[in-house]
């Protein structure tokens, strides 16, 4: 280790010392609110320029544990966006409730530390780590509103799981490191690549891919990984749910890039099946059951489940030969945080007054009643079903463009997501139905976010809006940032 | 331990004999863990189940690990955990484990996954195997702060968040005229 | 009558020894020789095969036997001791100055009856003693006595011991759960609370004696102290010295930290509902516990076994040498011990007059003589070997701080619950940590190399 190797990790280090500013301003000035989130914005922007400055180098730190590359600046990028997000949105619904706001900011930004250090990890250690860190203060966020039943049993129930299929990952990470006697990811890919040039693979080898996959799956909520997740998304503070669809999901995409494509990438030929069939299961059965649901933020973390499966079609368009697989893949994450994080910024902004649920009929002539939020709402929705000129039309579009190019069983795959994604508008636009042809409750009072939310909102629509009308902004950026070598 | 290599008067080796009794003794009290009806002896089972696992280590030739297992799985997590229950657990409590109603299931996956585990591992040529590698406390120490600096540090950070979510978990609720001071 | 009956009675007392005794010294000859040819040789070869094992095995029956006169001597000494402190005579029955009060105490404890409560969960409560007795035991394997002297020297001794020391809790934990009482449970959840918490600061507080030694063996670390008392790591590690002494007093659940047993407040804490053997096992365990954690100060703040003046190192006698003509001293040592009873036998008889009787005065000149013969081959010892230095060195230290743990349960009242474990977080935890950080950066800065043993 060297100094530079410290250069290199700024980004790393200012986000854990955001968190820990956090925590001491707390400490200097006890539950006010508004230092608290001050600094973490503060934190938050110049741990982006320090993101920002570091773009377009492609180094390595710590003997190679450690990548910074094109990839690595651009999840960086998309967490802190996300961890600046939340937090905006979080304090209209935590100040109701009497939550403080410091801690979860801080925590929030602990976990976003961890996410910004998968997507650079090159050592599988150091991975596995970086996942535990990314994960585990999402625990603690779950159960944030600890007087709610519903907030501790999905955390729990997010726990218990997420602990599972981490000690299962790990454990195929053993089977990893056993065969190929290193931790570091172009040695462990050199070494698959001597073996998967001989043939068929190792048994061992083959188990430790069946673990590792399914660890990866749970964390990214695949079909038939994917039980904690509906209720770990309804039971979570509405902020929180926000972030854990696409923090943590983002997160587990970007160790599925450092872990299959890059470590595990010589044999991809033998993960492609199983990525097909899980892509296919996960956004069929994802949309079957959103549809029949009738609390809007359980609908979206079915949803959620489906967008993994479109993801994961991106994922399966790389391992079938088509290398801009992995744009598709971060331009669908940077799309889907915008889109996601607003839909549910806009039901954190009707939850703002305890006691209000998040079921349909909440969201009866929210039209009328708030026109901004409405159409921002309908906005989100509409982009989240992949309508033409919206962000999400664009993210669709590039994955299975990718999965046709792939060829193969890969268009059948294309084909599947794309009937999914009509057999989707039902569900979301029965949303924009009620916002708009039903009557608001007559006394549902009026709604009124503070200054920071809507400038949350305002970015998440804005860019919802930008990168569906000028998709070439990001994906210049998805494309600069995709060409992982695998 | 230099111990001689074979048990007196056999061909035996001692770390075939020792490998076999606590690899008897390490099964044998996880199984008692997951059986057991009384949730204390199960924690003390899974104690002993440590115990067992750091034996191993041992015979592995990593004393330090296996002091640590020791140190930190029996003689804090372990009695954190049987703390918890205590404070807890009453007599009253139902006697039949309200989780185990799919005991059957569990078992036949646990025998079938062990099964393909097993077959899978013994039909892998593993590229280093041979003679027990005794290590050295130092040579784990260069190269925790070395070669693996970095994931050792972001333990620490880790561990930090984790303390910061127990602490937030666990505190006393403010008082209700705190309400108001945003 | 048969034959044999009628013989038999018809033999005087010599005839009948001799018939009893001859084929049984036949039978004992013939039995050696050939045990002597047959089992010997094989036994031999097994044990110079297995020396090591053998080595352990002896070193581990020294130990577990150790405990024995240590547990008792400390329990006198406790009883004496605060008995002075408080103007009492304290024990002053059985033995000359009550010595014996232990031993006694000790066949009360063993003829008691062994009681277990209804509603007990027997297996747990009659394993928790044992637990904690063999966790007290077995970090006795790694202290060095003296050099050479010591159970074995693992290179990870210091957390072996903390490993094995952490251990005793749970027996505390056992006990209060499976006692069905709940002052047992109180007490037992105490200890858990307390000793995991003091554990923190406890081994932190050592890091920087290892930092120092470069070593986390036992041995090693005595021996990097070897010089003179200013060489003794107390006085390079004072504030280490202050933290491991009070949170090792928590850990040994001794006054002021002795909230698990606390009297006044939870009747007898974990060992409420204990009595016979099983209580006597806590009770050894918790004195082999102070000589423990006196035993640890000594070796890793005070030199261990070596002398506190820079002592010229064994001085070679040969004549004492016992491989050589030294034999020869011990006949002439017991000629001399025969001669000087006579002489001062004679000399009190013939002085004293007629209030000694014979038997009575030469009684006493054995006792004198026995006394300057003793002392007189333990110098002569004490200069030739330097284990025998080393046993006097370390059990002289050892005991000024068992006499220390004694004064402080004499003197100071025990502190409350939560001011225990405000304590142990807020105070010695930052302040061991404060001593690692200086620790660490002092040896970077005076640059002393860390050779790694």
């Amino acid at each position: 280790m060297n100094w530079s190797d410290l250069g290199s990790l700024a980004p790393i280090i200012w986000a854990v010392l955001t968190a820990a500013a956090v925590l001491l301003v707390d400490i200097a000035a006890p539950g006010r609110r508004a230092p608290a989130i001050a600094t973490a914005l503060m934190g938050l922007a110049v741990t982006a320029a320090v993101v920002l400055s570091l773009a377009g180098h492609t180094e390595t730190a710590f003997g190679g544990a450690y990548v910074v590359d094109g990839l690595t600046a651009f999840l960086d990028l998309l967490f802190v966006a996300i961890a600046a997000l939340t937090i905006m949105f979080a304090d209209d619904y935590l100040q109701p409730r009497g939550l403080p706001i410091a801690e979860f900011a801080a925590v929030l930004i602990f976990a976003i530390t961890g996410a910004m250090l998968v997507a650079g990890s090159a050592d599988l250690l150091l991975l596995f780590v970086a996942l535990e860190l990314m994960v585990l203060p999402g625990y603690l966020l779950a159960g944030y509103a600890r007087n709610d039943p519903y907030s501790t049993e999905g955390a729990i129930k997010y726990f218990l799981l997420g602990s599972f299929s981490s000690a299962i990952l790990l454990f195929g990470l053993a089977y990893v490191w056993g065969l190929t006697g290193s931790t570091r990811v172009d040695v462990v890919a050199a070494a698959l690549a001597q073996a998967a040039a001989k043939g068929s693979i190792a048994p061992g080898l083959a188990m430790g891919l069946a673990f590792m996959t399914a660890g990866v799956a749970f964390k990214m909520a695949a079909v038939p990984f994917h039980y904690w997740t509906p209720d770990a998304y309804q039971g979570s503070p509405t902020p929180v749910t926000a972030y854990l669809s696409v923090g943590p999901k983002i997160g587990a995409f970007a160790v599925a890039l450092r872990l299959f494509v890059a470590a595990l990438g010589p044999l991809k030929a033998d993960w492609l099946p199983i990525v097909i069939v899980l892509a296919a299961l996960t956004m069929t059965l994802g949309n079957l059951v959103a549809i029949t649901q009738d609390n809007v933020k359980r609908m979206l973390a079915y949803s959620s489940i489906a967008h993994t499966g479109y993801i994961l079609v991106g994922l399966a368009a790389y391992a079938g030969g088509q290398h801009s697989g992995i744009s598709a893949i971060l331009f669908y994450g940077a799309a889907y945080t915008f889109m996601n994080m607003g839909a549910f910024a806009v039901i954190t902004a009707l939850q703002r007054r305890p006691g209000v649920t998040s079921q349909i009929s909440t969201f009866a002539g929210l039209g009328r009643r708030s026109p901004w939020l409405g159409a921002l709402m309908a906005l989100f929705l509409l982009s989240l079903t992949g309508i033409p000129p919206l962000a999400g039309f664009w993210a669709k579009a590039y994955v299975i463009v990718a999965a046709i190019q792939a060829g193969g069983w890969l268009t059948a795959l294309a084909v599947l997501a794309m009937l999914n994604a009509a057999a989707a508008a039902f569900y979301y636009l029965r949303v924009v139905v009620y916002m708009y042809m039903r009557d608001p409750a007559e006394d549902a009072p009026p709604l009124s976010p503070g200054l920071l939310f809507r400038v949350g909102l305002a970015v998440t629509g804005i860019a919802t809006l930008v990168f569906g009308l000028f998709p070439a902004i990001l994906n210049a950026a998805s494309s600069a940032a995709g060409v992982l070598k695998g | 331990m230099p111990i001689g290599q074979t048990l007196p008067f056999t061909a035996v080796r001692w770390d075939d004999v020792l490998f076999v009794v606590l690899a008897i003794m390490l099964l044998g009290s996880a199984l008692l863990v997951v059986t057991m009806r009384d949730i204390i002896r199960c924690g003390l089972a899974m104690i002993a189940s440590f115990a067992s696992l750091a034996g191993i280590y041992v015979l592995l030739g990593n004393p330090l690990l296996a002091a640590t297992q020791v140190l930190v799985y029996i003689g804090a997590i372990s009695i954190l955990v049987l703390f918890a229950i205590m404070l807890t657990q009453t007599k009253n409590a139902p006697t039949r484990l309200v989780f185990q109603t799919q005991a059957w299931i569990g078992a036949v996956a646990a025998v079938v996954i062990a099964a393909i585990i097993a077959g899978t591992v013994l039909t892998t040529t593993w590229p280093s195997t041979g003679a027990v590698a005794w290590t050295a406390t130092s040579d784990i120490a260069t190269m925790l702060f070395g070669q693996y600096v970095l994931p050792f540090e972001v333990v620490s950070v880790l561990l930090t968040a984790a303390v910061v979510g127990g602490v937030l978990l666990a505190r006393r609720e403010p008082p209700a005229d705190k309400e108001d001071r945003s | 009558m048969t034959l044999a009956a009628r013989t038999w009675g018809r033999m005087s007392l010599t005839a009948r020894l001799t018939a009893i005794l001859l084929p049984l010294a036949v039978l004992l000859a013939v039995g050696t020789v050939v045990g002597i040819v047959f089992i010997l040789p094989p036994t031999m070869d097994f044990l110079g095969a297995n020396m090591p094992l053998v080595r352990f095995v002896v070193a581990v029956v020294g130990i577990l036997v150790l405990t024995i006169p240590t547990a008792f001597v400390l329990i006198y000494m406790e009883l004496k001791v605060i008995a002075r402190m408080n103007l009492r005579v304290g024990p002053n029955r059985i033995g000359p100055w009550g010595a014996a009060m232990s031993l006694f105490h000790g066949f009360k404890v063993l003829s008691k009856e062994d009681f277990a409560p209804t509603g007990a969960d027997l297996t747990v409560f009659t394993l928790a003693p044992v637990v904690t007795f063999l966790a007290s035991v077995m970090t006795l394997l790694v202290i060095p006595f003296a050099p050479g002297i010591f159970g074995q020297d693992l290179n990870i001794g210091v957390l072996y011991f903390f490993a094995m020391g952490g251990l005793a809790v749970l027996g505390l934990l056992m006990a209060g759960w499976a006692s069905f009482n709940k002052y047992s449970l109180l007490g037992g959840l105490r200890s858990a609370a307390q000793i995991v918490s003091y554990e923190i600061p406890l081994t932190i507080s050592v890091v920087g004696v290892v930092l120092l030694a470069g070593t986390m063996s036992m041995n090693g670390i005595v021996l990097s102290q070897s010089g003179s008392a200013l060489d003794w790591f107390a006085f390079k590690q004072p504030l280490a010295v202050l933290i491991f002494f009070i949170a090792a007093t928590a850990e040994a659940n001794r006054t002021p930290f002795d909230m698990t047993e606390a009297d006044s407040e939870i009747v007898a804490g974990f060992a409420t509902e204990y009595s016979g053997m099983r209580f006597g096992f806590f009770f050894f365990a918790e004195y082999v516990n102070v000589f423990i954690i006196s035993a640890l100060l000594v070796t890793l703040f005070f030199g261990g076994w070596t002398a506190p003046i820079n002592w010229p190192w064994p001085y070679n006698l040969n004549w004492l040498d016992a491989a050589g003509i030294g034999i020869l001293w011990i006949p002439i040592a017991l000629v001399a011990l025969v001669v000087a009873t006579d002489i001062l036998g004679a000399a009190i008889w013939l002085i004293g007059g007629r209030e000694w009787s014979a038997p009575s005065a030469f009684g006493l000149g054995l006792l004198i003589a026995g006394a300057g013969v003793t002392a007189a081959v333990g110098l002569a010892c004490f200069i030739a070997f330097d284990w025998v230095q080393g046993i006097f060195w370390f059990f002289a230290k050892t005991y000024v701080f068992v006499f220390t743990f004694v004064w402080m349960r004499g003197t100071l009242p025990r502190v409350r619950v939560d001011q225990l474990m405000g304590f142990a977080w807020k105070w010695l935890l930052p302040a061991s940590l404060l001593n690692l950080f200086v620790t660490a950066a002092a040896i970077i800065i005076l640059n002393q190399p860390v050779i790694p043993r």
